[in-house]
């Protein structure tokens, strides 16, 4: 009864939105945005229900977390389409097997944050009025952070695809994340920029209001601190500036070979075109927080700029493609990026943790998680002692408004 | 020194940004006496227009800054819209409603823009194809300078058509008493809305100048950029044409001067302090006049 | 007459612990089930609010004043009593309630000074002006937030410049008793000689100041009373959310805050705790079952201001307030009346 409730709900939810969408043109919007969350939820509930018909023993559910609308819907698009694909092609292959017995995947929840860490407490409380045992998400850094002390008090698994702060791991042992830490993902910036681009003066512009951005930087020039022979200058902004011209001059004045620009997705054109305006040619460098820039109609200035990623979706290796084309089949090309494959990385991880534990029950499936090395589609992972994944890293560039693969880092 | 003349450049850029925003906030201030928090989100409204007509002027091979008058026209029909919609029926009713309807009318245009447009920044194209400019050690985009040539000259016209014409003596009369330059033959209702045209088509002007120089765009732009403008009108002194330009182009240099010398992420503080004391030291700011309370 | 007074305090205090007993009800006794964490979650978000707004309103409806910054001084308040419990509870193992005590005391304290520091100057202005230092005001609390590394203080190991790991003890049971009180002493307030004075200043400044009332006094004392709940709100705040992002107090919360006080009707206390909790949490539930709402929300809230400032510009309640014992007098007295008959 429980069950057919959601759904009707899910479907109600649907309709809805598919009306409002009508209602509101042909327009792209974050409605839609919202609307295909619910669509691609209402599918899974489709396809459960017609897999229920099939031999499982029973169900496991599973909440998600991510930004549907808000500055990084983007990264929501994807995040719910490549979860959503996740519990379909497990379910598909049978489902988790613990103890002899197929168990059905099944997403009770997915709720949104819009990016913003009050949303998020309250998407997780949502998420934890269902019977769920384990939460994949969230996506910004701040926004998992409101919520991981608290999960871990309950008891409650949390899988964070794409929040790489250095300190979300250390919160607890239920606490594990899919892409690297920023512990790790500082060093390996500065070693982008002194090893490959042979950087000896460095500026590196920040938000000092965003956990992400501050964080990864302060890892980053931590690093820098030790090698000699580099200098660096610090220059701060914050997330909702528009105007970098300031930033840039005075690095340009100071000589800098290399701009590191640890921000966020967002606000990434403006830098780079007000960088490239300026007559900064060298090479500007980001973190993975890059992943969704939209480069229309700057695709010029966007030559000789190099990110972090925690995955190359343009990879030849075998299981890449197979994501891709069946993310394309179900989803089109909308919001197929990297976020996407973590979040389908996450669910796929989590449902191999469940069978090497034998066992859907947290506390358990903590301890198989924290042995577990899985195929990810961006390489090997495994865990550390604090719970912090070990994660190789690609480096992706823009060729003419193209992202494309440059090269790649293991840590 | 090069970095310093770089420094002006970008600041008198981003101040003539301000400037034309300013003058919006202190047009209508200086008649109805209201501060219009919907004026910010008047260039996001623009800047939405350019985003999507950019490719239709490619499509019809015009030229692609053709599509500021579209920028231009839709901007007057929403600034016009709003002023008879939501504020004409207002009017009268006392200062704290007319405020409370302005920021009404701002949270419909940016939640409005929301629903419709998303909330994923997107870029705009540039219109301009200009080389970069070169002056010894400083060197500046081209499209810098022209939309900073381009914001200056829209001023001077502003200021011959408010000194030289009958509608901008008229625009001048109503905010020195109102039922004077009624007795005189002059519709204020016409000469509010007239305003309010102008008013938005200016926004229009400044958001193509925002658009050339941050090229991203979204819903939320308009909050910071109003109230920085806001800032501007009262420091020049609010009702104060000239004021405007004066307080927006040093709002600009101020912040780009703080961000380059002082503090990059904290200039904000400087901007909003300076407010603070203007408001204390001068509520009528520096080229503003004093009006004193009526018992 | 005193009789009468006691009664009515009486029939209160039964008001504030029936609501008390119905909130245990659908809480403690697991009704809901596992929703029960989640509807819990809304309940204090409602409550958090309602003293927020309920300051706010002090502001608006009692001085005619528009404070567009209350998110900065909510964030003050957040801020300081976190710096604070956290130092604490570094040092000993305090109880929940004890905690939480120290945490609206310092928030509110906090908030308190620096609503007296900027009432001060600021209120020699009023109208526009006063209302657009107080956006001033919390942007510029916003940016020193975003820039000083205050999770440093503490020694806390994040490292941007949220502040986590604060102690989670804003229970609902606590929140609704501060709440209760919050309004009580706001109410007590407006009733007292203070509050008429304010009243007069806002009917007619210069009449009140030529009959000896001390304007500039009454105004900043208020001003400092509408900073010191707002702190507290915020310290409930950071003691539920147990994350503090600065971007969190910006214009945009500040104007969310106002629109509730004006939709409540902004002089009607009973307006604002009815509105809060509606405005805070009734969109949350509806995109609990509809998630697309959430893009909606603002903008409803937007469309419905507009409105009712062009057709019924005091808002729901105007300057009415509800009594409880009036209305059970109302309910008596008619059915006295059926009786006589």
């Amino acid at each position: 009864m429980r069950k057919r409730n959601q759904i009707s709900a899910v479907i109600t939810a649907a309709a809805l939105g598919m009306g409002l969408l009508a209602g509101c043109g042909s327009s792209t919007s974050s409605a839609p945005a919202a609307s295909t969350g619910d669509a691609a939820a209402a599918s899974t509930a489709a396809a459960t229900q017609a897999a229920a018909s099939g031999d499982f023993d029973g169900t496991i559910s599973i909440g998600g977390i991510a930004p549907l609308t808000g500055s990084l819907a983007n990264w929501g698009k994807g995040a719910v389409n490549g979860y959503t694909l996740a519990i379909d092609q497990i379910n598909a292959d049978g489902g988790v097997t613990i103890d002899g017995k197929k168990y059905q995947l099944t997403s009770a929840v997915f709720a949104d944050d819009k990016g913003d860490p009050t949303e998020a407490v309250s998407a997780y409380n949502n998420c934890m009025s269902h019977d769920i045992s384990a939460i994949i998400g969230s996506c910004s850094s701040s926004c998992t952070l409101s919520f991981v002390q608290t999960a871990q008090d309950a008891g409650m698994l949390v899988i964070t695809p794409y929040s790489t702060n250095a300190t979300i791991c250390k919160t607890g042992d239920y606490i594990f994340r899919e892409c690297f830490s920023d512990a790790n993902q500082g060093p390996m910036l500065a070693k982008l920029a002194t090893d490959e681009f042979k950087a000896t003066n460095i500026a590196v512009i920040c938000a000092e209001d965003s956990d992400y951005c501050a964080g990864l930087a302060e890892n980053m020039e931590a690093a820098l601190d030790q090698m000699s022979g580099v200098t660096y200058q610090h220059y701060g902004c914050v997330t909702t500036d528009t105007d970098y011209t300031a930033q840039i001059n005075s690095a340009i004045e100071q000589g800098a070979e290399v701009m590191i620009y640890p921000n966020n997705y967002d606000t990434v054109p403006n830098f780079v075109s007000q960088a490239r305006d300026a007559g900064f040619t060298g090479p500007i460098l980001g973190g993975d927080a890059w992943d969704g820039t939209d480069v229309t109609g700057y695709e010029s200035k966007f030559n000789d700029t190099y990110y972090l990623a925690h995955v190359d979706l343009n990879a030849e290796d075998a299981a890449m493609k197979a994501y891709v084309e069946a993310y394309k089949a179900a989803y089109g090309e909308d919001g197929l990026n990297a976020v996407s494959s973590l979040y389908y990385d996450s669910v796929k991880m989590l449902a191999q943790a469940m069978e090497d534990a034998n066992s859907y029950d947290p506390s358990v499936v903590k301890d198989a998680l924290s042995k577990i090395t899985y195929e990810s589609l961006g390489g090997t992972i495994t865990y550390d002692e604090n719970g912090d994944a070990i994660k190789p890293f690609s480096i992706e560039t823009f060729k003419d408004g193209v992202l494309s693969y440059y090269g790649s880092f293991s840590s | 020194m090069a970095k310093f003349i770089q420094s002006l450049i970008n600041g008198l850029n981003l101040g003539s940004v301000y400037a034309l925003t300013a003058l919006g906030y202190t047009m209508v201030y200086g008649i109805i006496r209201m501060i219009n928090f919907a004026h910010g989100d008047f260039i996001m409204v623009g800047g939405f227009t350019l985003f999507y007509t950019i490719p239709v002027m490619r499509a019809m091979g015009l030229p692609l800054w053709f599509s500021v008058f579209a920028a231009i026209a839709v901007c007057v029909v929403v600034g016009v819209l709003t002023e008879q919609i939501a504020y004409k029926p207002v009017r009268g009713q006392g200062s704290t409603t007319a405020l409370i309807t302005a920021l009404g009318m701002s949270l419909i245009l940016e939640n409005g823009a929301l629903v419709v447009f998303g909330s994923a920044p997107r870029n705009v194209s540039p219109m301009f194809d200009l080389p970069t400019l070169k002056f010894g050690p400083v060197s500046t985009p081209g499209t810098t300078i022209l939309t900073l040539v381009i914001g200056i000259v829209v001023m001077i016209l502003l200021m011959v058509f408010i000194k030289n014409t009958k509608l901008g003596a008229a625009m001048r009369a109503v905010p020195e008493d109102k039922i004077a330059s009624t007795l005189v033959g002059v519709n204020v209702n016409h000469i509010i809305t007239a305003t309010f045209a102008i008013g938005s088509g200016l926004a229009a002007v400044a958001s193509m100048m925002y658009t050339t120089s941050y090229v991203s765009i979204k819903n939320e732009m308009g909050i910071t950029l109003g109230l920085k403008a806001f800032v501007a009108a009262v420091l020049g002194g609010i009702g104060s044409i000239p004021g405007a330009m004066l307080g927006g182009l040093m709002l600009g240099i101020i912040e780009i001067m703080v961000k380059v010398y002082m503090l990059p992420g904290a200039y904000e503080a400087v901007t909003y302090l300076i407010l603070i004391i203007v408001l204390l030291v001068k509520p009528s700011g520096l080229m503003g006049k004093n009006i004193s309370e009526k018992v | 007459m005193p009789a009468k007074m006691k009664k009515n305090y009486l029939i209160c205090i039964i008001g504030v612990v029936i609501g008390y007993l119905l909130l245990s009800l659908v809480f403690d006794t697991g009704i809901l089930g596992t929703r029960s964490a989640y509807f819990n979650g809304l309940a204090v978000i409602g409550m958090f609010y309602t003293i927020v707004v309920c300051s706010l309103n002090l502001l608006t409806g009692y001085m005619g004043e528009f404070s567009l910054g209350h998110a900065g001084f909510m964030s003050i308040g957040a801020y300081a009593s976190a710096i604070v419990t956290t130092l604490i509870g570094q040092k000993v193992e305090l109880s929940g309630i004890v905690i939480y005590l120290i945490a609206i005391l310092v928030g509110g304290i906090a908030a308190g000074i620096i609503g007296f520091l900027v009432g001060i100057p600021a209120l020699r202005l009023s109208g526009d002006y006063l209302c657009i230092v107080t956006v001033a005001v919390a942007e510029i609390v916003r940016v020193v937030l975003s820039n000083v590394g205050i999770p440093a203080i503490t020694g806390a190991a994040t490292f941007g410049k949220s502040f986590s790991g604060i102690a989670k003890v804003s229970d609902y049971h606590y929140v609704y008793i501060t709440m209760v009180v919050c309004i009580f002493i706001m109410y007590c307030y407006i009733r007292s000689r203070y509050g008429r004075a304010l009243i007069a200043i806002r009917e007619d400044r210069i009449a009140a100041e030529s009959s000896g009332i001390n304007v500039t006094r009454t105004k900043v004392l208020t001003f400092t009373i509408s900073a010191f709940f707002a702190g507290v709100g915020g310290a409930v705040y950071a003691h539920y959310i147990t994350t503090l992002v600065p971007t969190y107090f910006n214009f945009s919360k500040s104007s969310e805050f106002l629109a509730i006080v004006i939709l409540g009707g902004s002089g009607s206390m009973t307006g604002s705790i009815v509105a809060s909790p509606i405005l805070a949490a009734l969109p949350q539930m509806i995109s609990y079952v509809v998630p697309a709402f959430a893009s909606y929300r603002m903008l409803i809230y937007a469309v419905i201001l507009v409105i009712v400032m062009i057709f019924k510009p005091s808002g729901l309640f105007g300057t009415r307030e509800f009594s409880l014992p009036k209305l059970l007098e109302r309910i008596s007295g008619s059915r006295k009346k059926a009786d006589a008959r």
